[in-house]
């Protein structure tokens, strides 16, 4: 048994029946509301977008694998498969204030197969010039990047920082609704708030997490903008034999809880200073659980940007630190080495110096290289599938954006 | 001891990277008129734009109305070096950063970039649109009677 993100990436995929029957419930919505507006004076509008990368990438250490929640990985002859994605969007704008927005993500999966993943299919309702309305599935804004994690046009790394997201998962959209009210002030606010849920299936094996509840306040004053953002999600997980094992696992003289199920606590900051052409991005994200089958860990970054006429060079520094790392010395036998096992899994904690660059080529097109140097906790593998002492990633990346 | 050394000499080399990177790219920089970009609208236009953070707001797709509550269509310009200047001195955006900037917006179904205009065609559509706002150089509107003053210019920026 294996509780870690990786685990549920690899074991678990998204329903298929599910994206048609949302696509199918938003169309007949968006058709019904068009129809109710008649028309509003203005022609309906369909804009269709596509973004993308092709990274090669490769590392130092020979023989180790540097892997991803969907387990792609780099190791050390070049590969494109870890960072290569496109997306395509479609967007509907059916009046002023309405419009349908449909998005999906191509990548690489765990057999290195090709995945698509619809990671937005919903409608937003603009009520009024403060207050809008989302229904539907969107990748779920966890943290400052979430929903632009994958347009990696719209960010200066050739990945945005392995310490805090994950380069693919299929956890990362769920099903639900968002609001966002912009304060009436001289300063750019806005108050967010999201419910949503995630549910995936296969065989006999069940992941959800209801109700996600989140709430964001977002301001910005000239140069200076910053996020902050709280969100809480109940976690229901069922696997074969999961009940035997947290029955073994917790007996009165374990000194900790595991239990599959748990309540999670995201809480991210995330402050933006420009100054041009400089500019300074910090964003950091706590993660609490209330047991030991989950990690409990900080992860940051700090990235330094320099705009030149058409190249940004960047200055990168991550860290994550898992915290519930403790030793379990009160169980025995078997259960001992389930529960130590669970720990050790989690000793990923790792930093890492990135220095890179950005050549905007054209409108549609980025050039960009990436040095990652990686050191790691004494005894943690970080994201590799060993424990070392240092790695060094190298990364070239063309992006496009239409 | 060993692992100090090494883990010295990599921040070193990132920062020396870094630092190399900057240095060759500022050399290379931009030029910018004296003439200041002023924002204008239709004679015809009763639009309230107050501020420059509300101009600012309103051409990153933060915002879409005026002080009046008056949806606002925001324009923007063909001419690159023009365009360019405006999105520098009035959002902090260098060209690249710009289109990363609406990339994002676009992706996240938030809003679309304001349209590219000619000169000529600017006029045209703001004096057919008294909602349009849009951005020219002092002498362009000096030379321009269809056009409204909104008293807010933008000023060439050090650096």
């Amino acid at each position: 048994m294996n509780f870690n993100r990786c685990s549920l990436g690899r074991t678990l995929s998204a329903n298929w029946f599910e994206p048609i029957r949302i696509s199918f419930t938003l169309f007949m919505m968006t058709a019904h509301a068009a129809h109710a507006a008649h028309a509003d004076d203005s022609a309906a509008d369909i804009h269709v977008n596509g973004f993308g990368n092709l990274t090669a990438a490769f590392h130092d250490q020979p023989g180790a694998r540097f892997i991803n929640n969907l387990g792609s990985f780099i190791d050390d002859q070049v590969g494109y498969h870890y960072d290569s994605k496109a997306g395509f969007q479609v967007n509907w704008v059916v009046n002023d204030r309405l419009n349908l927005v449909m998005q999906s993500l191509t990548a690489t999966d765990v057999q290195s197969s090709i995945d698509t993943d619809i990671k937005n299919l919903y409608l937003q309702y603009l009520v009024s010039d403060q207050l809008s309305l989302r229904v539907g599935r969107f990748i779920t804004p966890l943290y400052k990047f979430s929903e632009q994690q994958y347009v990696t046009f719209s960010q200066p790394w050739v990945r945005p920082p392995v310490e805090l997201y994950p380069s693919a998962s299929d956890f990362d959209f769920s099903d639900g609704v968002w609001l966002k009210y912009r304060l009436n002030s001289r300063q750019y606010t806005e108050w967010e708030f999201f419910v949503s849920q995630l549910r995936q299936d296969e065989s006999d094996i069940s992941f959800e997490a209801q109700p996600i509840l989140g709430t964001i306040l977002n301001r910005s004053d000239g140069a200076l903008a910053y996020r902050l953002m709280v969100a809480r999600a109940p976690i229901d997980f069922d696997l074969p034999g999961g009940d035997q094992l947290e029955a073994i696992l917790n007996v009165p003289s374990a000194e900790r809880r595991y239990y599959a199920d748990s309540i999670q606590w995201f809480y991210n900051v995330g402050i933006q200073y420009q100054h041009y052409p400089w500019s300074i991005v910090v964003d950091a994200i706590y993660q609490d659980t209330d047991n030991y089958v989950y990690a409990r860990s900080l992860s940051t970054n700090v990235t330094l940007s320099y705009q030149a006429e058409r190249v940004t060079p960047y200055l990168s520094w991550s860290n994550r630190h898992n915290y519930n790392l403790a030793e379990e010395n009160g169980l025995q036998g078997a259960a001992s080495l389930l529960a130590n096992q669970l720990i050790e899994n989690r000793k990923t904690n790792q930093t890492t110096l990135a220095v890179g660059a950005r050549w905007g080529i054209n409108e549609y097109f980025a050039l960009k290289a990436q040095l990652d140097f990686i050191e790691f906790t004494p005894g943690h593998r970080g994201d590799f599938d060993r424990v070392m002492d240092n790695a060094q990633v190298t990364s070239l990346s063309l992006e496009w954006f239409f | 001891m060993a692992l100090y050394a090494t883990k010295h000499a990599k921040v070193k080399s990132a920062a020396w990277i870094f630092c190399w990177l900057v240095f060759g790219c500022s050399s290379s920089a931009h030029s910018e008129s004296l003439d200041p970009i002023v924002m204008v609208s239709s004679t015809n236009s009763n639009l309230k734009v107050t501020s420059h953070e509300h101009v600012r707001q309103l051409y990153l797709g933060l915002r879409r109305t005026d002080s009046n509550n008056l949806l606002v269509t925001q324009w923007s310009r063909k001419e690159q070096e023009i365009r360019e200047e405006f999105y520098r001195v009035c959002c902090n955006l260098g060209p690249v950063e710009f289109r990363a900037y609406w990339s994002k917006q676009v992706f996240t179904g938030a809003s679309r970039p304001p349209k590219a205009l000619s000169l000529d065609e600017l006029v045209m559509q703001l004096v057919d649109d008294p909602t349009s706002i849009g951005f020219v150089r002092r002498s362009e509107l000096n030379d321009e009677p269809r056009l409204r003053d909104l008293e807010l210019d933008f000023h060439p920026i050090d650096g």
